[in-house]
């Protein structure tokens, strides 16, 4: 062996990184692992007996109708099963508790460090026991998945699909393959690394095995919970939020893989996510093994071994205490500033002190130190309330130079606040369509401005809302605008409820292409209505509405629709089919609705083009609305109830879902879905199905003279 | 062999050295005669080698060995050994004093001589009785 | 040799050894005396590799025992608090020695187990605590150490043990020229088997040297002297 003299510079022996005294940072003594295995066999083979009972062995026993449990087994190949989700988030902390023994008992670490093993030789070798412990039952159940593999189908084909587009048989899709055992041990692999190394980072950091599992527990929510709570008090405070960003969302869902798990329901995850799991998890376990060589084996046995991470982790957790109940003040108390600080403040202190007892292991925690370290989570909280509640960075306030903006998507300003197409793949959508106009544009940030105005008195418009009654204090110039006139229940007063107020959603596209995203909740002044009026009537605007142009500049294969009519059986309606059924709406006045029935004709591919008719009909009318009488006249209007529903379904050869519903990067990229059974996404000879509906009310005099012309009139005995 | 006397007050240098001058002062070992090597020693009475080693070399200093190097360490010749002062004036003292409890016991002077002319003649050396 | 020079280590911001230097000489029995608390144990747990000093340095035959296998495999320390793997006899913690250190002896493992009538199959965790400190001697000097760190080595066990324990140390010391070095409190102990002393008081050497120049004056009485106090005896 290696016998140089090292300097006597204990400081320059310890920092000096790769060989120390002859042995390398990789090494690993064989006959640790062989001794750890055979304490703590147990672990292994418990996992394995759960995940064979979890997950293989109703299998096994239902070899011959595996077909029923096709649900089950892509649920389980994508770990989303009762037994494999709890096993990939408890082995792993089981696993690493056990192992870093070696490093929180004081017995245990003297012997250890005394024998002829370095703290690589150690290191390794005990975390490497652990992840074996980890990996094995994995690895068998792999193995078993093998042996008993046999055809499980998934039907793709449903018979609506087929009744629509006219095509042949159902058509099935084998999931129990080879290909896709592997990924479920290559994906659950790599989830399972990220645990342990997170779990092993927080024992290197502490100094017991309690607090190891504690500071795990941190570590487990500490992300997504923060994005959360941040998410919520911006979503209630902050003026002009719009929501959290997709990479924001995706961090709150992606950063712990058991969330992303529940959150895919059943989808496998993609591969990019798997390899960025196993990244961050060996990154964990390098930085585990750095603090584990920095820490100071005296403190083995006290809750943390450093100090400034003491500090850090008190903070974050009081943050999280505090913020919390802050919120739980709010809303179960008084939805009011006050009781949101007192919440705040009660919250820190409380968590604090708790945090800091449990890790002295004494209540002697009042120090003089520890007071000075409560200021400055006090700051911390103080300065997320600044930004978020009291909004100091004048978040609220602004409005993007009309340089900076090369467009503008349509903002949502209907007034019951949904456009007349819903269910519209994204890139139909209409707050997907760009508006380059300049004119267009100047309008919407004027729009933009007023909006900023308005929501000056948001605590007063709360409480507006809250009372249901329209104070003109709440306005700008003290008095309530022309628009609310007829905003009166049947005693005359002027009321304030869901239909008093718009969401106007401002998402601009900036030169250097980003996004600008605000969203503001007002009530509307005469000023405010006239404007949108003037947006809504641009073309440039109703383009973005309208969907028969679209849809005819598509590859659209087939196309469908089926209509439903909703009348009052008093014999004066002719009916083609009579179907019997009972439907009421829930706001409607009773009167209406007594009686009523529904029925309903299909529009198939072969009619394609009186499809297209009744859509371009609907859009005349959606062109010819006029949002200040719409809004004016929203409570006399007999005409808004809903006379009618129109589904349409159609196939295009290329995909309109780049910005789809599941934005969330979580899906496997796959040309065999597992996740088939559940989503309609078809294995059709070619192209993407897509279906959407409309409603047609008595306003829509395009579209009800359209279908008038068919034969086929909607209305009250009309 | 040695006998070391675990409850005696001395220490176990003094009771080494003791012993190996009185081996060597009553004949029991000749001279010329080759003293088991430190190691032998140390083993067979359990005490460290380093004391058996510093007896060693005090009893070569006060003249009643000698060392060859590589070969061991020998009885020297009686007359080769010098009185050290101390300890010739500590063994006075220690005899004065033992004679003195013996006085206190009240048996008289007489007696008392008596008593100590037999115990001085039964440590005559063996080569020097008639 | 084993050389300490101005070594100082704190304990938050406590120094518990302070400026503190000593040096063991080969083949020696040292004895590292001192009151509770002085720094006995926290020097040893250095020199076994488990801390690491703030300034100062420390060598075993001129080499720096952290993470250092080679010297580590020299170099055995039985500390006060013991440990054996969960289960374990002492024919399963010798597989596991037999594994770690080169010079080990089976035969000599064997004899001390028998020696001390331990049973070789049974678990060492049912031991009675003088027990587990005679299976802790037999696994250590069954591996021939240079040099063997005693923390406390002979509390809680009874006279006939002790002097067979001794007998095995002056063989080793003996034959091989074994460094020992021992912590303790039993002055009249130390005094039969060390010949170096050094005695440590609030982390700091207050008296270093040969046992044996110290006579007439009695170790007790040095450590009386030294620290102010009684000594405690065992």
């Amino acid at each position: 062996m290696n016998n140089k003299n090292l300097s006597t510079n204990p400081q320059a022996a310890g920092i000096a990184g790769g060989k120390r005294g002859g042995t390398s940072i990789f090494a690993c003594s064989l006959t640790l692992l062989l001794e750890n295995f055979k304490l703590y066999w147990y672990i292994p083979l418990l996992s394995f007996v759960a995940y064979f009972f979890g997950g293989i062995f109703p299998i096994i026993t239902h070899r011959e109708n595996i077909d029923d449990y096709s649900g089950f087994l892509t649920n389980s190949f994508a770990n989303y099963n009762v037994a494999y989700l709890p096993l990939l988030v408890f082995v792993p902390l089981i696993a690493s508790v056990t192992v870093m023994n070696f490093y929180h008992r004081q017995d245990r670490a003297i012997a250890l460090h005394s024998q002829p093993l370095s703290k690589s030789r150690i290191f390794n070798s005990q975390i490497l026991s652990g992840w074996l412990m980890c990996a094995l039952p994995l690895l068998l159940t792999a193995l078993l998945y093998l042996c008993f593999m046999t055809e499980c189908n998934v039907y793709t084909v449903t018979e609506y699909d087929n009744f629509y587009s006219g095509s042949p048989a159902a058509q099935s899709v084998n999931i129990y393959t080879a290909a896709n055992i592997a990924r479920w041990l290559g994906s659950t692999s790599a989830m399972m690394t990220f645990f342990y190394g997170l779990y092993t980072l927080a024992g290197a950091l502490v100094g017991t095995g309690i607090m190891q599992v504690l500071l795990s527990g941190v570590f487990f929510g500490a992300c997504p919970m923060i994005l959360f709570i941040a998410q919520g008090y911006c979503q209630e405070f902050l003026r002009g939020y719009s929501g959290m960003s997709q990479t924001a969302e995706n961090l709150m869902i992606g950063a712990n893989p058991a969330v992303q798990i529940i959150s895919n329901f059943g989808e496998m995850l993609s591969l990019k996510l798997c390899l960025i799991y196993l990244a961050a998890g060996v990154l964990a376990l390098v930085l585990a093994r750095l603090a584990y060589g920095k820490a100071k084996l005296e403190k083995v046995g006290d809750s943390m071994m450093f100090r400034t991470l003491e500090e850090l982790i008190t903070w974050l957790i009081s943050f999280v205490g505090a913020t919390a109940c802050g919120m739980i003040f709010y809303y179960l108390l008084s939805e009011t500033l006050p009781t949101l600080l007192l919440g705040v403040f009660v919250g820190l202190l409380a968590t604090y002190f708790v945090v800091k007892i449990i890790i002295a292991k004494s209540v002697k925690v009042f120090t003089k130190r520890n007071l000075i370290s409560l200021g400055i989570a006090a700051l911390i909280c103080l300065l997320f309330l600044a930004v978020t509640v009291f909004d100091l960075t004048g978040y609220h306030k602004r409005v993007p130079a009309e340089s900076r903006i090369t467009g503008v998507y349509a903002a949502d300003l209907s007034p019951d606040g949904n456009n007349a197409y819903l269910g519209l793949p994204a890139a139909l959508r209409a707050e997907n369509q760009l508006i380059t106009d300049p004119v267009a544009i100047e309008k919407v940030r004027k729009l933009h401005k007023l909006c900023v105005e308005l929501s000056k008195n948001e605590m007063q418009l709360s409480a507006l809302r809250r009372s249901g009654i329209m104070k003109p204090e709440a306005f700008p110039d003290g008095k309530i605008p022309e628009i609310y006139k007829n905003s009166t229940d049947n005693a005359g007063n002027l009321i304030a409820d869901s239909m008093s107020y718009v969401t106007c959603r401002f998402h601009y596209q900036l030169q250097n292409g980003k996004s600008f995203k605000r969203s503001f909740t007002c009530f509307l002044t005469d000023e405010a209505a006239e404007l949108i009026t003037e947006l809504q009537a641009m073309p440039v605007y109703q383009d973005t509405l309208t969907l028969g142009d679209k849809l005819k500049a598509l590859d659209v294969l087939s196309i469908s629709a089926n209509v439903e009519r909703y009348y009052i059986d008093d014999g004066t309606v002719d009916t083609e089919d009579p179907t019997v059924g009972e439907e009421y709406e829930a706001d409607a006045p009773e009167v209406m609705y007594q009686d009523s029935d529904y029925d309903s004709f299909v529009l198939t591919n072969k009619d394609a083009e009186k499809v297209y008719g009744l859509i371009e009909a609907m859009d005349q009318d959606i062109r010819e609305q006029n949002f200040y009488q719409n809004f004016l006249t929203y409570r006399l209007r007999e005409d808004r109830y809903t006379l009618g529903y129109v589904d349409v379904s159609f196939t295009t050869q290329t995909s309109l879902d780049r910005e789809s519903f599941n934005q969330n990067p979580g899906s496997w990229d796959s040309p065999m879905p597992l996740a088939a059974s559940r989503t309609s996404v078809t294995n059709l000879p070619a192209g993407n199905h897509y279906s959407f509906g409309f409603d047609i009310s008595k306003s829509d005099k395009h579209t009800l003279a359209y279908l008038a012309d068919l034969g086929y009139s909607i209305g009250y005995g009309n | 062999m040695l006998q070391l006397d675990l409850k005696s007050r001395k220490s176990i240098y003094e009771q080494v050295m003791d012993q190996l001058k009185e081996q060597i002062m009553t004949g029991q070992m000749a001279t010329g005669e080759k003293l088991p090597s430190v190691r032998e020693l140390s083993k067979s009475i359990t005490v460290n080698p380093n004391t058996v080693q510093k007896a060693y070399r005090e009893l070569e200093r006060q003249g009643y060995v000698y060392t060859t190097s590589g070969v061991g360490t020998f009885v020297a010749d009686r007359s080769e050994i010098h009185a050290d002062l101390p300890a010739l004036q500590k063994a006075q003292e220690n005899l004065d004093d033992a004679f003195r409890q013996l006085l206190f016991l009240g048996i008289g002077y007489e007696k008392a001589k008596n008593l100590t002319m037999q115990i001085i003649e039964r440590r005559r050396p063996d080569h020097d009785k008639n | 040799m084993i050389k300490i020079e101005h070594v100082t280590k704190y304990f938050e911001d406590y120094p518990v050894l302070n400026d503190l230097s000593l040096t063991v000489p080969k083949g020696s029995i040292y004895g590292l005396m001192g009151l509770n608390g002085a720094g006995k144990t926290t020097l040893l747990r250095h020199l076994s590799g488990f801390l690491r000093q703030n300034s100062g340095s420390i060598s075993i035959d001129g080499q720096d025992i952290t993470d250092n296998e080679a010297l580590k495999r020299q170099v055995l320390f039985i500390p006060d608090e013991l440990f054996f793997f969960r289960g374990y006899s002492m024919t399963e913690m010798s597989r596991y020695y037999r594994k770690l250190y080169p010079r080990w002896n089976e035969a000599r493992f064997e004899e001390m187990t028998r020696d001390f009538g331990l049973d070789p199959k049974a678990n060492i965790g049912k031991f009675s605590k003088g027990m587990k400190k005679q299976a802790a001697f037999c696994l250590a000097m069954a591996a021939m150490p240079d040099y063997l760190l005693l923390d406390e080595p002979v509390d809680g066990l009874d006279p006939i043990v002790r002097h067979k324990l001794r007998r095995y140390l002056m063989d080793d010391v003996a034959d091989r020229e074994m460094t020992v070095l021992v912590s303790s409190h039993n002055a009249k102990e130390m005094e039969d088997i060390c010949n170096y002393i050094g005695i440590l008081a609030k982390g700091k050497m207050v008296f270093e040297g040969d046992l044996l120049e110290l006579l007439p004056t009695s170790l007790e009485e040095l450590f009386i002297e030294k620290l102010g106090g009684e000594p405690r005896e065992q």
